[in-house]
């Protein structure tokens, strides 16, 4: 009979059962198409929420001597986030705005009073003031008012007013190759974000696999009858190298399907203050060295928490030890 | 020149948190010999078979497997063990299960997937092959692991209590197989706290009880060496005066006497032509008078004592 006693061969064997079992379950699958969605929502959703909405209905209130509040009702019109009408204040004002808040005709009303330009103060009320992208809109709006207000009464040409308030655009752009590339800061901080959510989410997932894997082999005693015929330090390689091809497997498809989707729809993925015709997001180009880097960030800490989770796997005996042991694990300062 | 003896335990020892499991236990299984490791339940028999495995490493002594001082992994392709708790992946198909084990005893993929095949023919499992673990019978099961233990024609077969849980069909296919790898020259240990087997199937045999070592060598001679003799009596009605013959501690070391049936164990040098002449001598009519070799069950009792009562009184009978 012919017999193959290398080491070498029997870890390949072990690779391939992690391998070829994960894959087979319907779960991969699932994750392969529920995954992505999952990410999308983690990294899209913060600033879908911090926009806010649409348009917002407010009105100006204005109890100024001079016309800051039409100003600044032009302002924000012009940033097409808000539809922007003014109304002088006086008699039961509030009170009817306020009606109109919570009838949910309005969506806020602005106070601007003589102390908006000597002090600084102004006051928004309205149904939602928890808009992180909507508030700041607003305060830059009046801010810029206001400092023009104050200089025009300082004796400032208008004029001059004008042209010092021309908006400034920052544009950053990472330097590669000896060259700046066409980048932007933010789409930078967006993959460094995105991927970061990748390899904490795989290596926890595929750690706490590496977990289950032991553990199933302690709970149903194939594990004597393994490591009978091959040493643990084999037996882990071969798991570890199993259950990390099947996560670079999930990585490929999730990476070519993002691929074909996004050549079929070239269109960015526009958030954040869009309302000024900013684009704060596009999908970034993704290098062959950014790649390298993660799947060797990915790879080391695979493997690092991989071998922690087995550990636990091995010191419990039952799931529900395990997942109270796994928990310095997965919430480990460093992961 | 002729092959090294297969396995040799040489003053094994193993504790654990002060308790002595395994304690200087030496025994040699020659080739080609059916092999009962017996003892009660907690006599070491299982750790025992751990440390020839390599699962557990002795305290002390060796154990050599093939002339080699090296436990079992190292001759993984020349052993197939069956450990007493069994278990299998359940999701795994049954097929891809026995090749899996066969790879991991240095078996090529593809001739571990033909003879796995014809394993599964032979043992009425071939329609299982594509399905999961977990949709097969228990009993199904062990025959799927008892396939995986055999699957790569190994030298050497360990067998940590092969037949429990097994009901009597499927103890019989087992008992078959041992049989027919017995008949092909394969060396088989295997442990049983179970004497009605041991006596079927062994060659040679060692007892053991609290990790000690009580007797060891061929069922025959422990028979002839620790059986003592043993005289079955029938009496046709009248019993005469048996009773006193009986109570003769020069000739009789111990009687369970049923009034017409008695069953003696003979004083060490009594002789039963005597004690057949003293029962006629004394009235008695006899029906049935027998010399017969002790059961191993007998002498497993009376080396092992109370450990094995305990024992014997949760054992099924084969």
């Amino acid at each position: 009979m012919r017999r193959v006693e290398s080491p070498v061969r029997k870890i390949w064997a072990v690779v391939r059962r992690e391998f070829v079992e994960r894959v087979r379950r319907r779960w991969f699958w699932i994750m392969a198409l529920v995954g992505p969605l999952f990410f999308g929502a983690v990294f899209v959703l913060p600033s879908v929420l911090a926009r806010g909405g649409g348009v917002r209905q407010i009105v100006v209130v204005d109890a100024t001597a001079g016309p800051l509040g039409r100003r600044i009702t032009d302002s924000l019109n012009a940033t097409r986030a808000f539809d922007a009408v003014v109304v002088r204040a006086g008699g039961r004002v509030l009170d009817s705005l306020t009606t109109e808040v919570e009838e949910k005709r309005l969506s806020g009303f602005l106070i601007l009073t003589d102390a908006t330009v000597d002090s600084g103060k102004a006051e928004y009320r309205g149904s939602n003031v928890s808009g992180l992208a909507t508030v700041g809109t607003l305060r830059r709006v009046v801010g810029d008012a206001v400092s023009a207000a104050r200089l025009e009464r300082a004796g400032v040409d208008p004029r001059i007013v004008a042209e010092a308030r021309v908006p400034l655009h920052l544009a950053t752009h990472p330097i590669a190759r000896g060259g700046a590339t066409a980048q932007t800061g933010e789409q930078s901080f967006s993959l460094a974000y995105f991927m970061g959510i990748i390899l904490y989410t795989a290596i926890l997932l595929y750690g706490i696999n590496v977990m289950s894997s032991v553990l199933e082999e302690k709970t149903t005693r194939i594990v004597e009858v393994l490591v009978s015929s091959v040493r643990p330090f084999e037996l882990m390689v071969g798991k570890v190298v199993g259950v990390g091809a099947v996560s670079i497997l999930q990585f490929l498809i999730w990476g070519v399907g993002g691929r074909l989707l996004l050549a079929r729809h070239r269109s960015p993925l526009a958030g954040g203050d869009a309302t000024n015709g900013e684009e704060i997001f596009q999908v970034p180009h993704v290098s062959g060295g950014t790649l390298a880097i993660f799947m060797a960030y990915f790879l080391g800490g695979f493997f690092l928490y991989s071998a922690m989770f087995a550990a636990v796997g091995a010191i419990s005996s039952t799931e529900q030890e395990a997942r109270q042991a796994q928990q310095p694990v997965a919430w480990n300062p460093e992961t | 020149m002729t092959s090294p003896t297969p396995l040799v335990l040489d003053r094994v020892s193993k504790r654990f948190a002060g308790h002595t499991a395994v304690d200087q236990l030496s025994l040699s299984v020659p080739t080609g010999v059916v092999y009962g490791l017996l003892g009660p339940n907690g006599a070491g028999k299982t750790t025992t078979i751990r440390m020839i495995m390599d699962i557990l490493q002795p305290d002390d002594g060796t154990v050599r497997l093939f002339g080699q001082p090296s436990g079992g992994r190292a001759h993984a392709e020349r052993i197939g063990y069956l450990p007493e708790e069994r278990g299998l992946y359940r999701k795994m198909r049954v097929l891809d299960v026995l090749v899996f084990l066969a790879e991991m005893k240095g078996m090529d993929r593809r001739q571990a997937r033909d003879r796995a095949g014809e394993w599964l023919e032979r043992l009425g499992l071939a329609q299982w092959a594509p399905r999961p673990i977990d949709e097969l019978s228990k009993g199904m099961q062990q025959k799927v692991q008892f396939i995986s233990t055999i699957l790569h024609d190994p030298d050497l077969v360990v067998l940590d209590e092969p037949f429990s849980g097994l009901d009597p069909v499927n103890t019989q296919t087992m008992k078959d197989i041992v049989l027919d790898l017995h008949r092909r020259g394969k060396t088989i240990l295997f442990s049983t706290h179970i004497m009605e087997q041991a006596e079927k199937l062994c060659d040679q045999l060692c007892i053991i009880a609290q990790g000690r070592k009580l007797v060891d060598g061929p069922l025959g001679e422990i028979k002839r060496t620790h059986g003592g003799h043993h005289l079955v009596i029938g009496f046709d009605g009248n019993a005469g005066g048996a009773a006193r013959v009986f109570a003769d501690e020069t000739l009789v070391n111990k009687v369970d006497n049923y009034g017409q049936y008695a069953e003696l164990e003979l004083a060490p040098g009594a002789d039963a032509q005597r004690i057949l002449s003293e029962l006629v001598a004394s009235g008695a009519r006899l029906s049935r008078f027998e010399l017969q070799e002790a059961s191993l069950h007998k002498i497993f009792i009376d080396l092992v004592g109370p450990d094995a009562r305990n024992a014997e009184g949760r054992e099924p009978r084969a």
